[in-house]
């Protein structure tokens, strides 16, 4: 996990909850591309926001648990044992 | 008929499934319950959003928004996209791996152990179960619907009085066979299974419904320009002058016939047989089966001749007896409450609950016009006969206030943002995060989950507001009818009946996860608790499970027998009720001092808040129910945290035991 990565993802959530309160196109009526309502394309674009955000979340912030360390002890000790036996060829 | 042979395979198919699944079954209660653990991320993703998305998001979005407008994507399904991804980041994640640690099957299990309390299940088990039964309603009470609708005039002579389709009762009856069938056969594997198929079945359904009606109204554009120019409301969240000015105009003629009727039938006012005709004659409009002409015509006449003398009092009765909210009865007595200084606006009516079938009297009214929808009228071969439906429908449209349009209150959007916190709380939900083959299965769920809602909740508030002005669904239709109403009207036979699969593919996608939970806690939380599990094999209590899931499911049809709801307004509640838990479990994992004595509090708070302000709705009745301008689920939400955090900072801490076992 990034150090930095759980405030990243924290800060991109509370900016999403900020754009989903989009009081600005409250009386926003005319259709954009000629047939989707304001009120439903910015919104859309908000879900394809939060999909992008937990995308980075699951690069930076994704928690490790006991298990994922032990495979991970696991396959440096066999990468290391594998280099050893190269190196000994 | 051609709908009800494809429906009728769909199901088929279904159990053949649970047959398959069954094939897999391992036969211990751990692979009946969660898989043993070995759901990776593709079915994880799938299980996770088909359980979420239930009627409430196909049946039930397509219907609020054409009542409420596109706004009503914002707020439920943008905000679900940042708050259940959240929840299976901040929770379930955390939850997956408590729970393989310690062996947990369920929410209370986790809860018992965290909080060093044996009772607090004793509590939990009958908010939980209790909460799960409207959930379980949303999913009974729409597939009757959709099942009905789009199989109207499928029998020549039986079940006449359902319009000649599968009646709603009997529908729900088989969807919850068929749903009970492959969930007894295949267990959490066997769910998962279904759910993954279901819903790919119900997302590429769900597109082609959506192209295919927005080519019948002409394109897309066509569809929403229609909008712009008769319900620009709808594409907004704010009312339109061009409504507002349509409405008071409608609502002023209404309020005419109101006083008409009030003065015929109360006071006995009586216009000459010349004096009727004269208003028919002069007034423009025929309407359905010539009804408008006959009763707003002497109305209007009556008027404009100064025929009508009512008081403020009679005038308020008038109002509510035209719109069903009274009886003649009661509208020749004292009615509580009734203002004495000005007359009734539209929004003051929902004060006055209008009675259950108020709209019987359009079969009585339009008799001669109602029989098998495919039959033709005497002596007019290009008229359908009504259908029973349509016949209350008319009555409705043309005797009930219309509907005033609504702005949505900013504040009422911003709170809506605490209802899909409820994910965190689900018991279903629990159940198939302890499924995941390891954490990194999360992942697709957590990311896709969002675009997922996305590619389904679009197209169905889109299709949503196209009705409002598309000239096929009158006003008062009931909203949870507007989708099967628009595929039975805008496709062919054998289209609607695919679609009909789809529509039902999602809500058994939420129903069977939601039986098989409510089996696996009673079993673990109750029967194994508190006798020794050694008295019983693994079969024994996978048939207690079945018992108990059966014991539900009868209760939950029985409820849906009554007066439907909106299938919206009624997930809202229930969804409020898990969320207003929230606060408990996201303090049982993130903060040490939560202590036993809080969450008794948290969960008192919720379940006593949730409960009295599901009783002021009217038991969900009234749709626009709010206190304090907020929606309810923020006050349930404030109420579990204050009583939580102050009673847990009076009272003694867990041990340092526990401390350990769950906080690194």
């Amino acid at each position: 996990m990034n150090k930095n990565g759980k405030f990243i993802v924290i800060g991109l959530v509370i900016l999403l909850i900020i754009l989903h309160h989009d009081v600005w196109n409250w009386d926003k009526k005319e259709p954009v591309m000629g047939f989707m309502p304001v009120a439903l394309l910015w919104q859309a674009l908000i879900s394809i926001g939060a999909g992008i955000t937990w995308y980075i979340a699951t690069k930076i912030a994704w928690p490790v648990f006991d298990d994922d360390e032990v495979a991970v002890a696991t396959e440096s000790v066999t990468d290391a044992t594998s280099e050893v036996s190269e190196g000994g060829e | 008929m051609t709908q009800l042979v494809i429906i009728s395979i769909y199901l088929m198919l279904l159990l053949f499934l649970g047959l398959f699944s069954s094939k897999l079954f391992r036969g211990t209660s751990k692979d009946y319950m969660l898989a043993s653990h070995s759901i990776g991320p593709f079915m994880l993703l799938m299980s996770l959003f088909g359980t979420t998305m239930t009627a409430f998001a196909l049946v039930g979005s397509t219907g609020e928004s054409f009542k409420e407008g596109a706004g009503v994507y914002g707020l439920l399904a943008s905000s679900s996209g940042i708050i259940h991804s959240l929840c299976f980041f901040v929770l379930g994640v955390k939850l997956w791996d408590l729970g393989r640690k310690n062996g947990y099957t369920t929410q209370i299990q986790y809860f018992r152990d965290r909080l060093e309390s044996d009772k607090i299940g004793i509590l939990l088990f009958p908010i939980l179960v209790g909460l799960v039964i409207p959930y379980l309603l949303i999913g009974v009470m729409a597939s009757g619907t959709v099942i009905n609708s789009i199989t109207e005039g499928a029998f020549e002579t039986a079940f006449a009085d359902y319009d000649y389709g599968v009646p709603p009762w009997l529908a729900s009856l088989v969807i919850c066979i068929v749903v009970l069938v492959y969930v007894f056969f295949g267990g959490m594997r066997g769910t998962a299974m279904a759910n993954t198929a279901q819903t790919m079945v119900f997302m590429v359904l769900g597109l082609i419904t959506f192209i295919i009606i927005s080519n019948k109204l002409g394109g897309l554009e066509k569809a929403t320009q229609n909008v712009v120019d008769k319900n620009p409301s709808k594409m907004m969240r704010v009312v339109d002058p061009q409504d507002q000015d349509k409405y008071e105009d409608s609502f002023a003629k209404w309020k005419t016939l109101a006083y008409y009727n009030y003065a015929t039938r109360i006071k006995g006012l009586k216009l000459t047989d010349e004096q009727i005709k004269a208003g028919m004659d002069a007034f423009p409009v025929a309407g359905p089966a010539g009804y408008l002409k006959k009763t707003r015509g002497p109305a209007v006449f009556a008027a404009k001749n100064g025929l009508i003398d009512l008081t403020l009092e009679e005038k308020n009765k008038a109002l509510l007896l035209q719109d069903d909210r009274i009886t003649a009865n009661e509208a020749e007595g004292e009615i509580e409450d009734l203002p004495t200084e000005e007359e009734l606006k539209n929004e003051d009516f929902e004060e006055w609950h209008r009675r259950g079938g108020a709209d019987a009297v359009g079969l009585e009214i339009f008799q001669a016009q109602v029989g098998h929808p495919n039959d033709t009228m005497p002596g007019k071969p290009e008229l359908k006969k009504w259908t029973r439906k349509k016949a209350r429908g008319v009555y409705r449209a043309t005797s009930w206030a219309p509907d005033s349009p609504r702005p949505m209150d900013p504040w009422k959007f911003l709170t809506y943002f605490f209802v899909p916190l409820s994910v965190g709380m689900f018991p279903h939900l629990f159940q198939h995060w302890l499924t995941a083959k390891s954490a990194d299965s999360f992942k697709l769920a957590v990311v896709a989950h969002p675009i997922f809602i996305m590619i389904v909740w679009v197209p169905c508030v889109l299709l949503g507001v196209w009705m409002t002005s598309a000239d096929i669904i009158p006003a008062h239709f009931p909203p949870n009818a507007v989708l099967p109403a628009a595929v039975k009207a805008l496709t062919t036979p054998f289209v609607a009946g695919l679609l009909s699969a789809g529509i039902l593919a999602a809500i058994m996608s939420s129903l069977d996860s939601q039986f098989l939970c409510v089996g696996t806690m009673f079993t673990t939380d109750i029967v194994t608790h508190y006798r020794k599990k050694s008295e019983f094999t693994d079969k024994q209590l996978i048939v207690i499970a079945r018992t108990f899931i059966v014991a539900i499911v009868a209760l939950t049809y029985f409820f849906s027998l009554f007066e439907p709801r909106r299938v919206f307004t009624l997930g809202v509640w229930c969804f409020s009720g898990f969320s207003s838990l929230f606060p408990l479990i996201f303090a049982s994992l993130y903060w040490k001092k939560l202590t036993k004595a809080g969450a008794y509090a948290a969960i008192l708070a919720a379940g006593g808040s949730w409960l009295y302000m599901f009783a002021e709705s009217n038991w969900a009745a009234n749709p626009h129910y709010t206190i304090f301008g907020v929606m309810p689920v923020a006050l349930m939400v404030a109420a579990t945290t204050v009583a939580m955090i102050v009673v847990s900072l009076v009272t003694k801490p867990p041990s340092d035991e526990t401390l350990k076992k769950f906080f690194k």
